[in-house]
């Protein structure tokens, strides 16, 4: 994956689910192309369509094989790929989660996936959680860090 | 002066003027008439008495050792009243010595405890006082300590009630949007934990 993986495609489930997507694609191109009838080529979603551009050129777009090359270069960077865990309060916008998860990868590794959660109890803010740490800058953490502050303010109101 | 020491003087007296008695009316009988010539020394013969000169004798030494005796008495009373008032003076004066030594002995005892017990009690008092000032400390600390964790407990209280007002209020519905900068801070503030992490596998 020389340019990198697609900021759409940022969670081992995506990867998972476009492996899945790529491989009932190049086999049925591969029976297409053995001549078999009644071959329905399936459509690809927008992710997959992604990591075909991202991965192959695009006159390789209907090769089974470059197809099949690419997935098992998936498959060897799933398993080898780190994965961040970001917990939002609140479901994310796509464009949103393309901008955190292309900070993460310009700033981090390109490699890195990224699982997004949902928890209404931080309040809001974000919560990060790396291999060993997690980083809690969630409103709730923030509130609870200085208690202290909230009484002052009440005392300036 | 004993009772024995003044019989004797009284005997001794009596004795001496009977004597002196018998010598003065042995004289005055048997005086020798005056020698006309020297003659040799003839033992005299005993005196004889006759009963008015026994009688008489008699009575003058009744009266000599009745004077003798009530002169002797007379001294003896006064000999034993300047003795009853020298002694009197010096039990007295011995008696105030020692009533005075024990006083002294008294009043130094007297203070010595006296100021056995006020050390005593000065001790008692800072003992006391320190005592006090421990305690106060103490609650003074316990109190503040009570304190600071009753107003640090508000404090979290306070602040999960408004967490949760807020998580009940926003719901799902908090505005990321909002908060896109916020979190990309975030993210740069631990942007070089991170990538140590994930370098280190």
């Amino acid at each position: 994956m020389d340019s990198g993986l697609p900021a759409r495609v940022y969670s081992p489930d995506h990867l998972r689910f476009c492996l899945e997507e790529l491989e009932r694609y190049a086999s049925a191109l591969l029976r297409a192309k053995r001549g078999a009838h009644g071959v329905e080529i399936p459509e690809l979603s927008r992710e997959s369509a992604a990591l075909l551009d991202a991965g192959i050129s695009a006159n390789e777009h209907d090769d089974p094989a470059a197809i099949a090359r690419l997935g098992q270069g998936l498959v060897a960077l799933l398993q080898s790929a780190p994965v961040v865990g970001v917990v939002l309060a609140a479901p994310a916008p796509m464009a949103l989660k393309e901008e955190l998860v292309a900070w993460l990868r310009a700033n981090l590794t390109p490699t890195v996936l990224v699982e997004f959660h949902v928890d209404p109890d931080i309040a809001g803010g974000i919560v990060l959680r790396s291999i060993n740490t997690i980083y809690d800058h969630s409103f709730r953490q923030h509130l609870l860090a200085n208690p202290e502050r909230f009484t002052r303010i009440l005392e300036h109101v | 002066m004993g009772l024995g020491a003044v019989e004797l003087v009284i005997v001794v007296s009596i004795g001496a003027a009977v004597a002196m008695t018998l010598i003065t009316v042995a004289m005055l009988r048997d005086r020798p008439p005056k020698p006309s010539k020297p003659v040799k020394p003839q033992p005299a013969p005993a005196p004889t008495l006759s009963t008015d000169e026994v009688e008489l004798l008699k009575n003058s030494t009744r009266e000599l050792y009745t004077k003798a005796v009530n002169e002797a008495a007379a001294d003896f009373h006064g000999d034993l009243q300047a003795t009853s008032r020298q002694l009197n003076k010096l039990i007295i004066r011995l008696t105030t010595d020692v009533v005075e030594r024990e006083l002294e002995d008294y009043r130094k005892s007297l203070a010595e405890a006296r100021a056995q017990a006020l050390a005593s009690l000065q001790n008692m008092q800072q003992a006391v006082e320190q005592k006090q000032k421990d305690l106060e400390s103490d609650m003074d600390g316990e109190m503040a300590k009570r304190r600071q964790y009753l107003i640090e407990r508000l404090d979290k209280r306070l602040g999960e009630a408004v967490a949760a007002y807020i998580v009940e209020s926003l719901g799902q519905g908090a505005d990321l949007g909002a908060q896109r900068a916020f979190l990309l801070e975030s993210l740069e503030r631990h942007k070089d934990d991170l990538k140590r992490e994930i370098a280190g596998g």
